[in-house]
């Protein structure tokens, strides 16, 4: 892909965040320390001088693996990040679907409410999932975090909108036109700094990382960007498919949205 | 540079189904959603259909329609194509709007079968497209297999498309003509057996190029303010959308009507000493602005920005435009005292009627917007962010309107 490109979905991404910071009375960002929404902080310093001026909140299940917790503490020092840690329970009956319809999203909620966020930057894209790809930039859900999916207001050219009854919040998707590779080079134009499990050890790596009990390895002998670059334009399998089976399939992905999955 | 194409037509025309066959055909879609969309298929006790590969909403694959707008990639040749699938159905033209601004090109999509044919949705949707200033058309003249490949139907099909284009007064820089069958993948990615009399390109040529830029568009440099990015050291944030901005140049600020000179210019984090079009600016003028500067625009010396509380422009209305009025331009709402209408255009027909009071819903009128406090704009097809807007009614979106 030409520099040219890149650089287009950079200024995108510095519009929409820069727009989304004038347009809420409280911004925050969910932070999984993963590959996309760790570039949309490095984004976020190139819109706001070199500083995250909005707090990020990582939805904390306690089951990360030990290198996500290491390359967290890593970053929020050296970036000097306002890391708010919002912990989920875990309950063993509750796996998959029910565990991050209802585990991750419930600690959402609270800690949205806490602290009265009324914007919630998320770091999708559309090409990760048939239904992200339905998103818009801007996107309200209602004091419930409901998602009316069927019914999206319009958006057009540049005109964001705003959190629009003071009780829900707005989405913003300031990676939404990023694609996996995009990401990839882009983490590798400007050296921003990657969790470990990306990179092959042992024949294996993380395409998608998750919590330790949903998330498995694919095969790869990936061990730089530009191999992992090579490797995803050569790839047939979906981005996700290390992840837990039941999240993804059909209409799956729909209804934790609609309930206000990230 | 990535071409935009939004896919438009009526329903069951064949949008979905085509984009998801082209897909399939260029191998731009993993084995895991073909699989998934055969999955869905069996299971709705249907033949496989690969417009389910856009289409993933429950509702839409049970009810056999795109609900809202989606996207969707592939790379030909090395050219990057992202399709915006819309809904045809017309009760959901805001989602087909959402989706077409983004377009540099579009895509048609039009049934041959005599009871199909070259609907009034179609018509709204082209009509749409012209007006957002898309420049390069391709129509897909589709279902082709049902109607025994004949070149009498797709001409016919084709002369009542331009007929059309001409009647009502549109334009586009370029048209493209191609008889497909979506379902088939017969002239998608290679020449069908079945139509020898075609001569022309097959389709995903046809779309793997997008159209230059006109001409016209402003040279000097214009940048939209919006807002501060740090208030007490006075460094305002800003996007340049039109030719160079540059340190220390005389600028003007609109509507504020003062001149003003950058002494300290960012793009990004990184300082410079000049920004182009499309760049995200941060910079310190030589005096600290005291007004509030979201929605200011800044510019270059003979830029021919207006500031002004009437604007004339060419709007398009999905819904009655009642009660409280406003406008949203370049990420700013506004407040409306008026909309006059100059004149009403039929989209159907090209008729147009002078001094009508009311627009039909669904149509197109000529007016005069006035706004409760001065607006800086420019005409659409020299700066688009600052000639573009929507427009609502109590609050929900009615229509569109474009500065002329």
């Amino acid at each position: 892909m030409a520099n040219e490109e890149l650089k287009a979905l950079v200024e995108g991404s510095v519009y929409i965040m820069r727009e989304a910071k004038m347009n809420a009375r409280k911004v925050a960002a969910l932070w999984s320390m993963g590959k996309d929404s760790t570039a949309m902080l490095a984004l976020a310093r190139k819109a706001f001088m070199k500083k995250v001026p909005f707090p990020v909140i990582h939805i904390d299940n306690g089951i990360d693996f030990p290198e996500t917790y290491a390359f967290r503490e890593e970053l929020a020092e050296s970036w000097e990040l306002d890391l708010i840690v919002a912990k989920s329970k875990i309950k063993p009956e509750i796996s998959g679907y029910s565990c991050c319809g209802s585990n991750k999203t419930e600690a959402l909620k609270e800690v949205m409410k806490e602290y009265g966020f009324d914007a919630l930057i998320v770091s999708i894209r559309r090409d990760e999932h048939g239904i992200r790809a339905k998103e818009r930039y801007t996107s309200p859900r209602d004091k419930d975090f409901n998602w009316n999916y069927k019914n999206q207001q319009a958006e057009m050219w540049d005109n964001y909108s705003s959190n629009p009854d003071g009780e829900g919040h707005i989405r913003v998707h300031p990676l939404l036109d990023w694609r996996e590779t995009d990401i990839w080079r882009y983490t590798k134009e400007e050296r921003i700094p990657i969790n470990p499990l990306y990179l092959s050890r042992n024949g294996n790596r993380y395409r998608s990382l998750g919590c330790v009990h949903c998330t498995s390895p694919v095969r790869s002998s990936a061990g730089n960007i530009d191999e992992i670059i090579k490797e995803l334009e050569d790839t047939t399998e979906e981005e996700r498919a290390g992840r837990d089976q039941d999240k993804e399939k059909e209409y799956v992905m729909e209804k934790l949205r609609a309930l206000g999955y990230m | 540079m990535e071409s935009r194409i939004v896919v438009l037509g009526n329903k069951d025309h064949g949008k979905s189904t085509l984009i998801g066959s082209l897909l399939m055909e260029t191998g731009a879609v993993t084995a895991q959603r073909v699989d998934d969309a055969r999955k869905t298929s069996e299971s709705l006790g249907r033949k496989f259909e690969p417009g389910y590969i856009l289409d993933s909403f429950e509702e839409e694959r049970k009810n056999e329609m795109t609900i809202d707008t989606t996207r969707a990639y592939l790379t030909y040749k090395g050219s990057r194509i992202e399709f915006i699938d819309v809904p045809g159905h017309e009760e959901l033209i805001k989602n087909m709007m959402s989706g077409a601004s983004y377009a540099d090109s579009a895509l048609l999509i039009v049934s041959a079968r005599e009871i199909e044919g070259f609907t009034e949705q179609s018509r709204r949707h082209l009509f749409i497209a012209s007006m957002l200033g898309i420049r390069k058309l391709v129509v897909a003249i589709n279902k082709m297999d049902a109607v025994g490949y004949s070149d009498r139907i797709f001409e016919n099909t084709k002369r009542e498309i331009e007929e059309y284009i001409m009647k009502v007064g549109i334009s586009f820089r370029e048209i493209f003509f191609v008889p497909v069958s979506a379902y088939n993948a017969e002239n998608l990615c290679r020449p069908s057996g079945n139509m020898r009399w075609y001569n022309g390109t097959v389709l995903v040529e046809l779309l793997s190029w997008k159209s230059v830029d006109n001409g016209d568009a402003q040279k000097e440099g214009v940048a939209t303010l919006r807002g501060f990015l740090d208030r007490e050291k006075g460094i305002v944030m800003g996007r340049v959308v039109a030719g160079k901005i540059m340190e220390g140049e005389e600028l003007s600020l609109m509507p504020q009507g003062s001149v003003m000179r950058i002494t300290e210019l960012f793009v990004g984090e990184q300082k410079k000493e000049s920004a182009l079009k499309g760049e995200n600016i941060a910079f310190v003028p030589e005096e600290r602005i005291s007004s509030e500067v979201r929605g200011s625009v800044i510019s270059s010396q003979g830029a021919g920005i207006e500031s002004s509380v009437a604007l004339k422009a060419r709007i398009f209305i999905v819904s009655d435009i009642s009660g409280d009025v406003s406008i949203k331009m370049n990420g700013i709402a506004s407040e409306c005292a008026a909309i006059k209408v100059i004149e009403t255009t039929d989209i159907m027909t090209g008729k147009r009627t002078g001094k009508a009071r009311i627009i039909p819903m669904q149509n197109t009128a000529y007016a005069e917007i006035e706004t409760v406090r001065p607006l800086v704009y420019a005409q659409f097809r020299r700066i688009p962010e600052l000639g573009r807007f929507m427009i609502y009614s109590n609050g929900s979106f009615s229509g569109i309107g474009l500065v002329e």
